[in-house]
């Protein structure tokens, strides 16, 4: 249990570049600016405003960081796995009293726990921010403590789906730069991919013209390419609120069941990829 | 009892390359030298018998039990890659102390601090590894290998970047912890550095095991080898014609440049017999010079044996 920890606590360091130089440290604390700022920000206007009328709530704020995290995930994954084969460290890890799979679940479970404590973070000022906003703070508490298991529950849909995927890239080459190209690629393309077999044609602003995908029927199953938006769809059915994304209209179209297999086959599915590519392993 | 380290039949292959080719050994506790030239498959083994890589054929067991999927064993071995795998931004204490947790150490500092001690970096071991030389580096990496007391050492070319002061240094700790009874498995390329090292030896050449046994057998077959010297003077002829008469010489003849070819098996009786002549014959020596020195010619002399 000791050993695992320490690859844990290895993994969570070299996520967040400490006891390093300011190379490593800077994707962290740049990401934490980024993913606490709307936070922050939202909180704010809700305090001056005095009512949260309009503005963006825990759901829209997991849609708007998700995106960061991706990024984030992208760079940091690759310097949790790639260099530790590059430069033979893994040695160290493999000729200990642990097996393959300890330490790729150590390194997965490091790199679930930074990117939750983000996620977790800016909904913690979020929530604090409309409780100090409401005009009766405990009535807010007592109507609206539903929020807190959820924004819990869909941070970690988030963080999983954001781990799992670069780190079965990072799996598959030594170079850092290649695999954190080949994700942020991967998650820009599909957006577009997405955007091109399910984006309405000319004309649909018009209240006499239906929307009329390329795709037609499909469009609604096409809409799930677009990678950023998988954990999202399932937090759809997480949080009351309609989301109001051209995707998540199209998605909502589906059974419930459809959004949740098509996330969890992209998260066991790459898991078990990551697992199987180290469960394996050879120097 | 099974002997520490039990090799059986083992094979590796890459592709259609053989690295390792039907090896099968036994090493006992004491120091063993793994000798072989470069890319001789010395590694490849090495990697087998500390369980980083699966044989493609055959069985190694350590301490009697199967090596491969067995992590627990490793609270009995210690292994150092040849590779520098160090986290340079660590310090020194870190690394070993990264180590210690890695085997579920604790307290960590006991061990930690006398791991440190054995390899004589106590004075620096705050200074993050990345400032070290190579050679001190190879030492820290040496003290996480040790911290847990294991009774099986297996050490890549540990002497890779170590001055002459710290390879005696790293001779007398190996045969203290060879004296307390362990197991020592040390592989290199150098002959003279295992010479000094270790009692018996396991020579590989070409994937396979080329020879084993006692070094002293091994040298003194060795020393029967013919050496081929080549000698540059300024009267050739009448230097073959005085080195035919030596007993130390076998054959002797004149290459395309001139220069004096000869086959001897005595080579310290030749270095003494070679300026006498020069100086009775009135030769000049320009120049005197082994022709096959290299470790490779050593180890296919011996495999060829």
């Amino acid at each position: 249990m000791r050993a695992r920890k320490a690859i844990w606590i290895n993994g969570v360091r070299t996520s967040l570049g400490i006891n390093r130089g300011w190379g490593p440290k800077t994707p962290p604390i740049l990401l934490f600016i980024a993913v606490m700022a709307p936070a922050v920000v939202i909180s704010i206007m809700a305090v001056a405003a005095g009512n949260l009328e309009g503005l963006p709530s825990h759901d829209t704020y997991y849609e708007i960081i998700s995106t960061l995290l991706v990024i984030f995930s992208a760079i940091i994954a690759p310097e949790l796995l790639c260099s530790d084969r590059r430069d033979g460290v893994i040695n160290l890890y493999l000729v200990r009293p642990l097996s393959p799979t300890d330490y790729v679940i150590g390194r997965w479970l490091a790199f679930l726990s930074v990117t939750l404590a983000l996620a977790y973070l800016g909904q913690i000022v979020l929530f604090t921010g409309f409780v100090l906003a409401a005009e009766e703070p405990a009535n807010y508490l007592r109507d609206n403590w539903l929020n807190v298991p959820r924004f819990l529950l869909a941070g970690l849909v988030v963080a999983i789906f954001t781990t799992t995927i670069p780190l079965t890239v990072s799996a598959f080459t030594t170079r850092r730069a290649y695999a954190a190209a080949f994700v942020i690629g991967l998650f820009i393309i599909s957006v577009p991919v997405a955007g091109i077999l399910t984006l309405c044609e000319e004309g649909r602003q018009l209240p006499i013209e239906p929307c009329r995908p390329p795709t037609g029927e499909s469009a609604k199953w096409f809409a799930l390419i677009s990678l950023p938006d998988v954990p999202i769809h399932v937090n759809d059915l997480i949080f009351p609120e309609e989301n109001s994304s051209e995707f998540a209209q199209l998605v909502a179209k589906l059974p419930s069941i459809i959004p949740i297999t098509w996330y969890l086959l992209l998260t066991i599915g790459p898991g078990f990829v990551l697992w199987r590519r180290y469960s394996s392993i050879s120097i | 009892m099974a002997p520490p380290i039990d090799v059986r039949s083992v094979s590796k292959w890459f592709g259609n390359v053989v690295a390792v080719n039907d090896v099968s050994l036994q090493v006992n506790s004491g120091i063993t030298g793994l000798l072989g030239p470069n890319g001789a498959g010395k590694t490849t083994l090495l990697h087998m018998i500390a369980g980083l890589t699966r044989p493609s054929e055959g069985e190694v067991a350590l301490l009697g039990e199967p090596v491969k999927d067995n992590p627990q064993l490793y609270h009995r071995i210690g292994f150092m890659s040849e590779h520098e795998a160090v986290y340079g931004f660590l310090t020194g204490r870190e690394f070993v102390e990264l180590a210690a947790r890695l085997y579920g150490l604790e307290p960590l500092s006991l061990p930690v601090d006398r791991a440190i001690k054995l390899v004589g970096l106590t004075d620096v071991q705050n200074r993050t590894l990345s400032t070290y030389s190579r050679g001190m580096r190879q030492r820290m990496r040496l003290a996480s290998t040790l911290v847990h007391d294991p009774e099986v050492l297996l050490l890549d070319e540990p002497l890779n970047g170590t001055d002459p002061r710290q390879r005696i240094e790293f001779q007398n700790l190996m045969r203290k912890l060879a004296s307390e009874g362990r197991t020592i498995l040390i592989s290199s390329h150098i002959l003279e550095e295992v010479e000094l090292l270790a009692g018996s030896i396991l020579l590989i050449v070409g994937g396979k095991l080329a020879a084993s046994g006692d070094f002293r057998a091994i040298r003194a077959k060795l020393d029967e080898r013919p050496y081929k010297v080549r000698i540059v003077c300024s009267d050739s002829r009448a230097m073959a014609a005085a080195l035919v008469r030596l007993e130390a010489v076998d054959s002797v003849s004149l290459d395309a440049e001139g220069a004096v070819e000869m086959i001897t098996r005595n080579l310290s009786d030749l270095q003494r017999s070679v300026p006498r002549l020069a100086q009775e014959q009135h030769i000049r020596l320009l120049r005197v010079e082994p022709l096959d020195e290299s470790l490779e010619s050593v180890f296919s002399y011996l495999v060829e044996r």
